[in-house]
């Protein structure tokens, strides 16, 4: 039954999304690290003096504040209302600042630059793995142009980001270094000419990340492709006298993608965790480098409500994966045995 | 525009123009169904060959044959004697690095080696069709029957409304004995002996005047494998179309041909009615093979099999390829290969017993 199916995996999504948010609560409260203190370092670190007397005080007002003074499952309940509701408080560094708005701020960055720049790779790569193993297509242009990118494949996005910094912004000076905009324009986005920056300023990082996965996509469909040539119903497209692009379409690819889907299921986390370094990287205002300041700043709300939002996403994904699997599949049925 | 290229056909023999190439379901219909005198399919020495590094493989070797319009003829021989190979090279489905080094497949008077892609293409399905070795996964596993069958018609230029197609594949899958639920399924749904079926339906869905079955039961149960020969045979009776079923269970092609080819090493050693090779087997290599099948009627001490193995195709040797193996081997066998001869009754066996060599070496000494 496809409500059964849906329910089922419906509720694997809320028991993955749980388990995740929680270990999300405890892992950082079992560093030992104070985020209080951390916060109070800063301060004295930008020359605010406080007297002996205060800091006790002050440190107890912060924990109030905060929530921190109470046991830790009255902190761990708050928590999960907090996440049921989307509301994750303050954060602490950025105070008065709200999480959720630092969130809403950098999340519509975030996912212009991973959702193209990863569907973009998985597109072209697959597309060109299916052509270079298809004996009948236009081989050789492929053949050229593919190999650089299974070695580039092999480069994480990081270290391919800062070399292209280095090529391309560093030396040939073609595109900007980092950010999401040039630091001194207002964003407006009605303004084709910020629009226009913008999307400079996200080449650099959508190309480390297309250019990285591209190879990676084109080997796997390239592998499975030649895999699908030795099935029998090749033969038999052959043998039906069927055309070259339906029998490689609607027979070779249709069947190879089918693997490549599930890749893309499987690699999605690993997208998000590379991305975030990228924008780190490129100082790209997006939610790693929310992520990022929050862990050095050691914000425990800003981590819980990005990792909160990520986990939301990933099992989002793969909750769609899962549903539109059996429509790509007809063996993969929506029934439980 | 598509009409004419596909009616061009090369014009062989002196005949003029090939019957266009059926446009709707209608037309499908008496597509194929013209009474030519011509042979359905006449195969003249014919060479299949692969490239290896230790030689060249020579897996058909000089094989001549011809089938009349409607005849069944069954190729049977053990394994690696290239028997799926010839199979295949009819179909110009040889893939490197094997190659067709030579000879002619007369496929209703028109020759299919000079045959480019895209006319070969088309006389796939439409002339000369394929129903294949393992059925099980001969069926795209993600497309509906049905649509799996619309795709090789509609590649062929058949226009029509999608109600006329699909009573089309209605009655291909009544005729092999299906539901016509049937096209509404998937591959996976289907049992062995299901999927056999649609590969026959699959494989006459445009009359063709030859159907290559590439051992169409190997992979079924005893049970099963009678009942998809039954349907072959029905269904081969209702188009008229000339069969060649590759096999080796001469029990079961037995039943089903009309004339039956051996192949040995490579080459057709033998051919002739069923009677003829059954009941008066004339090349060694068949009078073996027979004996090697039990027989319920008849009480036999011991089946007899075949001592030693074919010789490796890379290095056969020189004279007869069966002269290794040949009970009745004389000196001129190993130095001389025998000649295809005609020993009346369109029978054709290639063995110096029979051929004039001997014959002359005979009244010589005599």
């Amino acid at each position: 039954m496809t409500v059964d199916y849906l329910a089922r995996r419906i509720g694997m999504f809320v028991a993955v999304v749980f388990v995740a948010t929680s270990l999300n609560f405890f892992m950082p409260r079992f560093t030992g690290q104070d985020p209080i203190a951390t916060r109070l370092e800063l301060l004295a670190a930008e020359g605010v003096t406080t007297r002996a007397e205060d800091y006790a005080a002050l440190i107890e007002t912060y924990n109030a504040k905060f929530g921190l003074d109470k046991p830790l499952v009255i902190q761990y309940l708050n928590y999960l209302s907090s996440a049921v509701r989307f509301d994750f408080g303050e954060s602490i560094t950025k105070y008065p600042t709200r999480v959720g708005e630092l969130i809403n701020q950098a999340m519509p960055w975030s996912i212009g630059l991973l959702v193209t720049s990863t569907l973009l790779a998985f597109v072209v790569g697959t597309l060109g793995g299916a052509v270079l193993a298809w004996q009948h297509g236009p081989k050789a242009a492929f053949e050229l142009i593919l190999p650089p990118f299974f070695l580039l494949a092999a480069v994480p996005y990081y270290l391919l980001g800062l070399i292209l910094i280095w090529l391309l912004a560093f030396q040939a000076k073609i595109l900007p270094l980092g950010g999401g905009y040039a630091p001194t324009t207002l964003p407006d986005w009605s303004d084709l000419g910020f629009l226009w920056e913008v999307f400079k300023h996200s080449l650099l990082p959508a190309l480390s990340i297309v250019l990285a996965s591209i190879g990676f996509w084109a080997l796997g469909m390239r592998s499975m492709m030649i895999t699908m040539q030795g099935e029998d119903y090749m033969l038999q497209a052959e043998a039906k006298g069927l055309t070259k692009t339906r029998a490689f379409l609607r027979y070779a690819v249709r069947n190879a993608v089918l693997p490549q889907t599930t890749a893309l299921a499987l690699t999605l986390p690993h997208v998000v965790s590379g991305a975030i370094l990228v924008e780190r990287i490129f100082g790209y205002p997006g939610v790693g480098r929310v992520l990022y300041e929050a862990i050095t700043g050691f914000d425990y709300f800003v981590i819980q409500g990005v990792v909160y939002i990520i986990v939301l996403a990933i099992a989002f994904a793969m909750l769609v994966i899962d549903v539109i699997y059996p429509l790509l599949d007809p063996r993969i049925s929506y029934s439980s045995s | 525009m598509a009409v004419d290229t596909r009616a061009t056909g090369s014009t062989v023999n002196g005949q003029s123009q090939r019957p266009a190439m059926p446009s709707t379901v209608e037309e499908l219909r008496s597509w194929g169904k013209g009474d030519s005198s011509l042979p359905a399919i006449d195969v003249k020495n014919l060479k299949v060959y692969y490239d290896s590094e230790a030689g060249t493989v020579k897996a058909v070797d000089d094989v001549s044959f011809t089938l009349q319009q409607g005849e069944r003829l069954a190729l049977v021989g053990e394994s690696g004697c290239g028997k799926t190979t010839l199979g295949m090279a009819l179909m110009k489905l040889t893939k490197p690095p094997g190659y067709i080094d030579g000879g002619e497949i007369l496929l209703d008077g028109r020759d299919l080696v000079p045959l480019n892609d895209e006319e070969m293409r088309l006389a796939r399905l439409a002339e000369i069709a394929l129903v294949t070795q393992s059925a099980m996964n001969a069926l795209n596993p993600v497309m509906r029957i049905e649509d799996q069958i619309f795709d090789g018609l509609i590649d062929h230029g058949i226009k029509d409304s999608k109600g006329n197609l699909r009573n089309h594949v209605y009655d291909l899958l009544q005729r092999v004995g299906l539901r016509e639920s049937v096209g509404r399924m998937y591959p996976h749904e289907l049992s062995g002996g299901m999927k056999q079926r649609v590969a026959i339906a699959t494989g006459t869905s445009m009359n063709p005047k030859v159907i290559v079955a590439d051992e169409p039961t190997s992979a079924l149960d005893v049970v099963v494998q009678r009942q998809v020969m039954m349907t072959l045979s029905r269904v081969q009776r209702d188009t008229g179309a000339a069969v060649i079923l590759i096999g080796h269970d001469m029990g079961l092609v037995a039943q089903f041909a009309d004339r039956i080819g051996v192949m040995y090493a490579g080459k057709l050693v033998d051919i002739g009615t069923v009677e003829q090779i059954i009941e008066d087997p004339k090349h060694p290599y068949t009078k073996l093979l027979i004996n090697s099948v039990p027989d319920l009627e008849e009480k036999r001490e011991r089946l007899t099999g075949i001592p030693g193995i074919p010789p490796p195709l890379v290095d056969l040797p020189s004279g007869c390829v069966f002269a290794p193996r040949c009970p009745s081997v004389e000196d001129p066998c190993r130095v001389l290969a025998p000649a295809n001869t005609d020993v009346g009754d369109n029978r054709h066996v290639m063995c110096h017993l029979f051929d004039l060599y001997v014959t002359m070496a005979g009244s010589e000494v005599g």
